[in-house]
């Protein structure tokens, strides 16, 4: 704030101060609606509203945009379960949590004909079975990533392998990440041989989680818990190669002048989407399908690889969008991505005697956490 | 005044009163009684349902038994260091700072500005490998090589915590040898009490509650912390907030969170009540 700004202290006194905390409460006591047009209640990660921030949306629409920032994708869940179905208008979702929302009634199906655009997102990723169940459409695709190996290219040659990292001469410079899906979902088939990471026998689960405690004790320099503080980790040299990784950190790193790279490893990647989603109730139904089309288009998009260098869904964006984003999704080549990467349906959400569920999946997960 | 305007003012006073206690209802007690009850309930398909079971308790010892003990250890070594270094710091603010006392005090509360999170930035910066401690190690020839073994573990939690909680203790602790007479210390010396003996029997007993209050007020704080062991403490320092938090948030289940959250309220009244017996047990002579 400039200091020509700043009052005087004398400048305002006891009957001065009474007024404006007077008229300050007034404001806070008006209805939304008196102070601007529709409110949209919207919770997702910070930096997911930033495409309906940009440009002129939200003043064009005549949007209040109220904006929830969480902290893991669960929240969102809670949250609706709490009594936030009826008063949220749009939420940002993991895709894996759809088939929970869209089974408690938390969320409504999407009504494609409100979405302008969506037939600019990539196939790949808007008809995938767990967004659409019993032929309709519950989430729109908004951004997606596959969580690739990240090393550092000037410190050791590119690998091959995930088991590349349990190498003893990296030892206490290997990279984990506290992400309880990526984790198992890369692991679990490297250690049990499965083909499908989210059906997990306890076994299976167990022999996962044993492996994982064994990385954290023995080879892991630490666990962060996020890919940021993994980032930083590589920015500072105390880590070479990774454990788990997330593609976007080799931008992040850039950022921070620090060169990474990413590969697939050959047993495969994880493939993760956050979608789009109304939930049931929404109160402002209208201003949510603008916001859901504004965050799909190739402008919203455009912002959101730019801002988090974030891949995008909209292909109309792939030309917007800088190089260093276009190097690092790939976008011409999803059948090469494809054969390397995976999209895992979602952990079983009830025990069924035969696979592991994801209540027990987390359990198992919180030893990991303990060790 | 005659009697009669006793109750008169005994019912002015609870007019007065009833603000803060409508308050205190509202924000503290209404919300803590519903989630007593919530930890007795179930969740069955992410929503609550309404039950009488035991099981998150349960949970609570079978599952999270050794993380609560490493927090109630945790807790406890940060909270006494912090009295151990507040008193020293009191102590000089007070005797030997002369005029220059509430300027220390001053300073103390201004390494309160900056916020949680910088220090917690502040001392990975500090102790990492390519870190400030790790370059002077390096330089004065003490370390061949940066060592790995400064963060990421138990001590940098509790170095990044006694470095917050520092000023907390060190208040109520400035306060009671405020109201240490200076008379009573010049009748010790006059006495032929020592330096020790005079700290021992005269000066220390006075502040009992104050030290009392910085063990709490940094005990209280260090258990419940969530974030400087996610950040600090890697895989080795983990403490019981870190797992409330995940049973609030990442695995929808209330009673469990609500149950850890009762437990360890529970073992800290306890630690608080064993370590009160030690200060305040005995009253100053």
């Amino acid at each position: 704030m400039p200091s020509s700004h700043v009052k005087p202290r004398h400048g305002l006194h006891r009957r001065g101060f009474l007024a404006a905390g007077t008229a300050a409460a007034a404001a806070l006591m008006l209805p939304r609606s008196a102070m601007a047009g529709t409110q949209l209640s919207w919770i997702g990660w910070q930096g997911y509203d930033e495409p309906l921030k940009a440009g002129d949306f939200l003043k064009d629409n005549d949007i209040d945009l109220s904006t929830t920032y969480i902290g893991s994708n669960e929240e969102i869940i809670t949250k609706l379960q709490a009594g936030g179905a009826g008063q949220l208008d749009l939420i940002s979702i993991y895709f894996g949590h759809i088939p929970i929302l869209a089974g408690a009634g938390l969320i409504e199906p999407i009504d494609e004909a409100r979405v302008p655009g969506i037939d600019k997102i990539f196939p790949d990723f808007l008809d995938i079975d767990t967004i659409r169940m019993d032929g309709k459409l519950y989430a729109v695709p908004f951004t997606w990533g596959t969580l690739s190996m990240i090393y550092d290219p000037n410190a050791i040659a590119k690998p091959v392998s995930w088991n590349d990292c349990l190498k003893d001469e990296y030892k206490g410079k290997v990279s984990l990440t506290d992400d309880i899906t990526g984790l198992i979902t890369t692991w679990a088939p490297i250690v049990t041989g499965t083909k499908t990471p989210t059906r997990l026998t306890a076994a299976q689960l167990k022999e996962t989680i044993d492996f994982l405690i064994k990385i954290k004790r023995e080879h892991a320099r630490t666990l962060s818990p996020n890919y940021g503080e993994a980032t930083d980790l590589y920015a500072r040299g105390e880590v070479v190669i990774s454990a788990i990784g997330w593609d976007a950190q080799v931008a992040f790193a850039a950022d921070k002048g620090k060169e990474l790279a990413f590969v697939r490893p050959q047993e495969g990647v994880m493939v993760f989407m956050d979608t789009l989603a109304v939930p049931s109730g929404a109160p402002n139904r209208d201003a949510a399908y603008k916001a859901l089309a504004q965050a799909i288009s190739a402008a919203g998009q455009t912002v959101l690889a730019s801002d988090l260098t974030q891949a995008v869904v909209n292909s109309d964006a792939v030309p917007l969008v800088d190089d260093v984003n276009r190097d690092v999704y790939q976008y011409g080549d999803f059948e090469n991505l494809f054969r390397s990467a995976r999209f895992d349906p979602f952990w079983p959400l009830q025990d069924d005697g035969e696979y592991a569920s994801y209540d027990q999946v987390q359990e198992e997960y919180q030893r990991f956490l303990r060790a | 005044m005659s009697d009669a305007s006793a109750p008169q003012r005994s019912t002015g006073g609870a007019l007065l009163a009833a603000p803060a206690f409508a308050i205190l209802a509202v924000l503290f007690i209404v919300p803590m009684i519903l989630l007593f009850v919530v930890s007795f309930w179930r969740v069955r398909n992410f929503a609550l349902t309404p039950d009488m079971s035991l099981d998150a308790y349960t949970r609570v010892f079978v599952t999270y038994g050794d993380v609560l003990v490493s927090t109630m250890a945790n807790g406890s070594v940060t909270a006494l260091i912090c009295v151990g270094l507040g008193f020293l710091f009191a102590y000089a603010a007070r005797f030997r700072a002369g005029r220059w006392g509430d300027a220390l005090i001053l300073v103390a509360i201004i390494t309160l500005f900056g916020g949680y999170l910088v220090k917690i930035y502040a001392w990975k910066a500090i102790l990492s490998t390519d870190g400030f401690l790790n370059a002077i190690l390096v330089a004065t020839g003490v370390s061949a090589e940066p060592l790995d073994t400064l963060l990421y573990n138990r001590g940098a939690v509790i170095v990044a915590l006694v470095h917050f909680l520092l000023p907390f203790a060190i208040l109520p602790i400035y306060g009671q040898l405020r109201s240490v007479n200076d008379i009573q210390i010049e009748a010790a010396h006059d006495l032929g009490a020592s330096g020790r003996q005079t700290l021992i029997r005269v000066i220390i007993p006075q502040c009992r509650i104050g030290l009392f209050a910085a063990f709490a007020i940094s005990f209280l704080y260090a258990a419940g912390d969530y974030i400087t062991p996610r950040f600090l403490g890697g895989g080795s320092g983990t403490m019981i907030g870190q797992f409330i938090a995940q049973e609030f948030s990442t695995r929808f289940n209330w009673p469990a969170g609500a149950a850890m959250s009762f437990v360890l309220m529970a073992a800290s009244l306890l630690v608080l009540g064993l370590v009160g017996i030690l200060f305040v047990r005995r009253k100053p002579s």
